[in-house]
């Protein structure tokens, strides 16, 4: 799997206005992933 | 004389080669065989028939077999029923199966959770199919969950009319089975599932409050419907299991089976008419419907806040908003048969990191994941048009077609919209909407630090709910 291109795409001042992601996670709110979920690193198949 | 012998002979030949023995069969010897040796008929709701299960019979022997009893352990007082090679019933005697074949027997129950022992919302019912007796019995499990569970339907009156809500008005009516929730039905709780026949209703100037962890579940084109003033409010919480999901609020169809997990336009929607206001969703997931939810119209507040809903599967729509003032964050919009968000007919919308992928595999879909139009052409003469304001921040719009947004609007009529630091997928090789001034993707005022076409990588992880 690559690099998601939503990683760090964010806005700060939007993060910090959902400083939780949908999964519970804190958001990187210097560069947050734009979306729903903070991006995730899966391990490889 | 010799011909007369001849005749004889031939004749007695004739005779003995066309002696059949297919009306024999040997008795069964419990070496019968099975396509499987426990039927699930997974969970079931209490006085709700189950779906039919079956169940195949190998005879592998070289000989024509009777079984010469087939029936449920518990006999006539079983829950379950039977259906043995086409005969109805619970208890069968001489069944035959010829040899190297097979038959089928279909299983199906029916329980009422208040008639078995004990005070648990859920119970596991449990029965046999015994093929035979003594040295050449055989048996196959039967297995079913049984959970009971609230039941919200129309009444039905005694002229065998059921009751219903006018959508229209007094003049030209507009029926649909449903009916307003009572005041004491206005909570819905985690305590027992809720299973929703027709549209339950919330009157107008009312609020239907659903609690973390309620489980909602609807029957086929069946719907919660807000009325004007009304207001529906279902806020659930963080879960601690992921699989369990304890405190989300799971809205769904009541089918149970695990077959109808992922199967779109179950029900039909939660359908937050013109004039209701204040509608909330959090922790929800709602999902399998045809329009998971629409929202219709605005009052000058917002009509409606979604804060981390995740809306899956739908026939048509995850949220078809017409002119609604609607505020998402942390939003999850997946496969749709049509556009995973429609927002029609103007409005105001914000959304902050929310993600909406369309990745639709069951037919071919023509309408982009995110769809935006201020009008909405009611007739051949006649356009009703909205001011639109949306803003999409921080957000990934995505699928499996090569244009994920579609913006779509009429002269003389405000639509303003602005999409910042998100990821879209629009792809033009042919060049088809240049010169479009909604698809000038360097308009910074339009598409701020937005990029293009670039994968999200999503990775699907299964999820039970």
């Amino acid at each position: 799997m690559g690099i998601s291109a939503a990683e760090r795409i964010g806005n700060s001042a939007t993060a910090n206005l959902v400083p939780i992601d949908a999964n519970g996670t804190n958001r990187n709110t210097n560069a947050p992933d734009a979306g729903a979920y903070e991006s995730v690193a899966f391990p490889e198949e | 004389m010799k011909y007369v012998y001849a005749l004889a002979i031939f004749c007695s030949l004739i005779l003995w080669s066309s002696c059949r023995n297919d009306f024999e069969a040997e008795p069964n010897t419990g070496n019968l065989e099975f396509s499987r040796d426990t039927v699930y008929l997974d969970t079931i709701f209490t006085n709700i028939g189950s779906s039919t299960y079956n169940l195949k019979v190998y005879n592998n022997s070289n000989e024509d077999i009777n079984i010469p009893t087939v029936g449920l352990a518990k006999g006539d007082n079983s829950l379950y029923r039977l259906n043995v090679d086409g005969l109805a019933g619970k208890q069968f005697e001489d069944i035959r199966v010829l040899a190297k074949d097979s038959i089928f027997i279909f299983v199906e129950t029916t329980a009422d959770i208040q008639t078995l022992p004990g005070s648990d919302p859920n119970f596991l019912y449990t029965d046999q199919i015994v093929f035979d007796s003594g040295a050449n019995e055989q048996e196959v499990e039967l297995v079913t969950l049984i959970q009971d569970a609230v039941f919200l339907f129309p009444e039905r009156f005694d002229d065998g009319t059921t009751e219903t809500l006018n959508l229209g008005t007094t003049e030209e009516p507009l029926l649909i089975d449903g009916y307003f929730l009572d005041d004491d039905e206005l909570t819905f709780t985690n305590e027992l599932p809720y299973v929703i026949y027709g549209f339950a209703a919330v009157a107008p100037g009312k609020t239907l409050n659903i609690l973390p962890g309620a489980r909602v579940h609807f029957h086929a084109d069946s719907g919660i419907l807000v009325a004007n003033t009304g207001s529906i409010k279902a806020n659930g919480a963080p879960s601690v299991d992921a699989e369990l999901q304890e405190n989300q609020i799971i809205f769904q169809g009541d089918r149970l089976e695990p077959s109808f997990e992922n199967v779109p336009g179950q029900w039909f929607s939660i359908w937050m008419t013109q004039g209701s206001t204040n509608n909330e969703f959090s922790y929800c997931t709602i999902k399998n419907s045809i329009v998971g939810l629409l929202m219709d119209s605005n009052d000058g507040d917002e009509t409606l806040t979604l804060k981390n809903v995740e809306l899956y599967n739908h026939s048509n729509n995850g949220l078809l908003a017409r002119t609604s003032n609607v505020y998402g964050e942390n939003v999850i919009i997946n496969n749709c048969g049509l556009s995973s968000l429609q927002l029609s007919l103007g409005g105001n919308y914000t959304f902050n990191h929310s993600t909406f992928s369309n990745y639709w595999t069951n037919g071919f879909r023509t309408t982009p994941t995110v769809s935006i139009d201020n009008f909405l052409q009611v007739s051949q003469t006649e356009v009703l048009t909205a001011p639109l304001n949306a803003n999409f921040n921080n957000c990934i719009i995505y699928g499996n077609e090569r244009r994920e947004i579609g913006l779509l609007d009429i002269e003389g009529e405000e639509f303003n919209f602005n999409f910042s630091n998100s990821l879209i997928r629009f792809e033009d090789p042919q060049g088809d909407f240049e010169g479009l001034a909604n698809y000038d993707f360097t308009n910074t005022a339009l598409y701020t630090n937005t990029d293009f076409n670039a994968d999200p990588v999503f990775q699907i992880l299964e999820k039970t709910t």
